[in-house]
């Protein structure tokens, strides 16, 4: 009985340390290097969807979804990254991340709509507008990191 | 070499296709890829040879007793070990069988950009008519050949151009990535195992050699089925990670989708190549789901003594197909529920490592009991990459849940 009860708290333990908010403002930092990282990615994968929809080389039904699934995985991040309660001194971390996301769902959302109404010239000029996008996630992505 | 002969093999291509590429596979090799480029590639080199290994040793004691190495274990360690490695078997396959039958949708997703809930049922459907219809020999057969098309991952490595001597840099560097932690690299090495090396494996090759009624005189067919299939599916999965490397490693992308698995074979071949990835992903998850749903029937109906198998018409080993059908529709529901399959395969994979000593050990045992396979009996060379593979297990099953708690599923 002991036992059981040793492994359920431990259970507990594991799954509180899986789902706990940050705490400190390291460990904000650090929600907000990955937060940013991961919209870096999705933007870096978005844009090259649409360079190889230009090519020639990705069929439009494939880029839509791939562009959907960025979309999606940005929005994501943002909300989960947003519901956290920012540490005192780390809210000009929570203003840098809120406002790049805000631009990445926005660009990736002009780009799944251009993509469902079957604009690809719209795609491929979206796509390289981003390119100032990817360079200014790069370096929040550089400038939080704890 | 006669057709036949050629077809004979199938059963290696489709354990490995199905089993060493299945979902869970397609995804965190594009994932270990991205992050660690061919850093990893040692991990798959040993589950290759863990899983030839025990594979072989299975398909010998079949060969020899014509029954199952679980059957005869159970017999060896009593009711209760066979009871415990059951249900942990099948709860873990059973997550898996959804993993899978999402996998499928999601191929169809892949190219119709309709959402992979719609294609759940239709691809349950298939899987049944398949399974009700179709004799075991075709099923394998064709499988295995059409999951050939992911041979594409291998073409698509050399139409990137990749810099060889980089490449072998990355594949022969024995630590995490610069920004990468050790955890993580320990955690993905142990999903690696899991997915790679899974119990269902060696379940479903070995009553397959049930089904082919392999007997002494089909040794060599056997070995051969191992020698062939299991290497192919570790140099697809070497692949993967290769092209993930070459594509997404520069421009610091994260692996979270199929789309992204597919997309350095459309970057290096196109729509053809798109349309091969997409057939291969097909057939790799499609043979996953036969072989999932057949190793849970196998695994069960073996342990309560009820007679079971593909070769039987469905009505002669009813409750072996109740039980695959029921998982089936079980599988089903739990996909429409909109759980992420992705994820769900990740902690699956994991679980399964966890439970990989369980199938391994009785494996062991028997294959080395002068009673039951006597001249044919383990070698030096079996025993000692047996019990090697089977330590590796046990570490790995030891680490697994703290390492999965501690980098929080690898995501640092």
């Amino acid at each position: 009985m002991a036992l059981l009860a040793a492994a359920a708290l431990v259970a507990c333990a594991c799954l509180w340390y899986l789902v706990r908010p940050p705490r400190t403002v390291g460990e904000y930092r650090q929600e907000a290097h990955q937060t940013l990282a991961s919209l870096a990615s999705e933007v870096a994968t978005a844009r090259m969807w649409a360079d190889h929809l230009d090519r020639g080389d990705a069929p439009l039904t494939t880029t839509r979804l791939g562009l959907a699934e960025m979309e999606s995985d940005a929005t994501e991040a943002v909300r989960q990254f947003e519901a956290y309660q920012p540490p005192v001194g780390a809210a000009s971390v929570r203003a840098r991340v809120s406002g790049l996301g805000g631009r990445s769902v926005a660009a990736l959302a002009q780009l799944r709509i251009a993509a469902r109404s079957g604009r690809p010239e719209e795609v491929v000029r979206r796509g390289r507008d981003l390119r100032g996008l990817s360079r200014d996630l790069e370096a929040a992505t550089r400038a939080v990191a704890p | 070499m006669s057709t036949s002969k050629v077809f004979s093999f199938t059963l290696g291509t489709l354990s490995a296709i199905g089993g060493f590429i299945d979902i869970g596979d397609l995804v965190a090799d594009a994932l270990v890829g991205a992050r660690f480029g061919l850093r990893l590639a040692w991990v798959t080199v040993l589950a290759v040879i863990g899983i030839m290994c025990y594979a072989e040793m299975s398909g010998r004691i079949v060969a020899v007793t014509g029954r199952p190495a679980f059957d005869l274990a159970r017999s060896r360690l009593g009711p209760r070990f066979g009871l415990v490695a059951l249900v942990g078997s099948f709860l873990v396959t059973g997550l898996l069988v959804m993993a899978e039958l999402s996998g499928i949708a999601l191929s169809f997703q892949l190219v119709t950009d309709i959402s992979y809930l719609f294609w759940v049922p239709l691809a349950a459907v298939l899987v049944g008519i398949a399974l009700w219809a179709l004799p075991f020999e075709i099923l394998e057969r064709l499988y295995g050949v059409i999951g050939l098309a992911m041979l594409v991952f291998v073409v698509a490595v050399w139409q990137l151009h990749p810099d060889w001597g980089q490449m072998w840099h990355s594949a022969t560097t024995v630590r995490p990535t610069a920004g990468e932690t050790w955890p993580v690299y320990a955690f993905l090495g142990v999903t690696l195992i899991g997915a790679q090396m899974t119990p269902y494996e060696m379940f479903f090759f070995s009553s397959g050699g049930v089904e082919h009624r392999w007997g002494p005189k089909s040794m060599s067919e056997m070995r051969t089925n191992v020698l062939v299939g299991f290497p192919l599916g570790g140099l697809l999965a070497v692949a993967i990670q290769a092209v993930a490397y070459l594509v997404f490693a520069p421009a610091g992308i994260e692996v979270e989708h199929l789309s992204q698995t597919a997309l350095p074979v459309v970057v290096a071949l196109g729509k053809v190549g798109l349309a091969f990835a997409v057939v291969g992903i097909f057939a790799a998850t499609f043979g996953a789901t036969m072989e999932t749903l057949f190793a849970t029937g196998y695994d069960i109906a073996q342990y309560f003594g009820w007679s079971y198998g593909k070769v039987q018409p469905p009505a002669q080993a009813a409750r072996f197909t109740a039980v695959t059908a029921s998982l089936l529709i079980l599988s089903t529901a739990l996909a429409l529920t909109t759980l992420n399959p992705i994820r769900v395969t990740i902690v699956a994979v994991v679980f399964s490592a966890m439970l990989l000593p369980l199938g391994l050990f009785p494996v062991l045992l028997v294959g080395n009991d002068h009673s039951v396979m006597g001249e044919f009996r383990n070698g030096r060379l079996a025993n000692t990459l047996g019990t090697a593979t089977l330590a590796l297990s046990i570490l790995v099953a030891l680490v697994a849940m703290p390492l999965l708690v501690w980098t929080r599923g690898g995501s640092g």
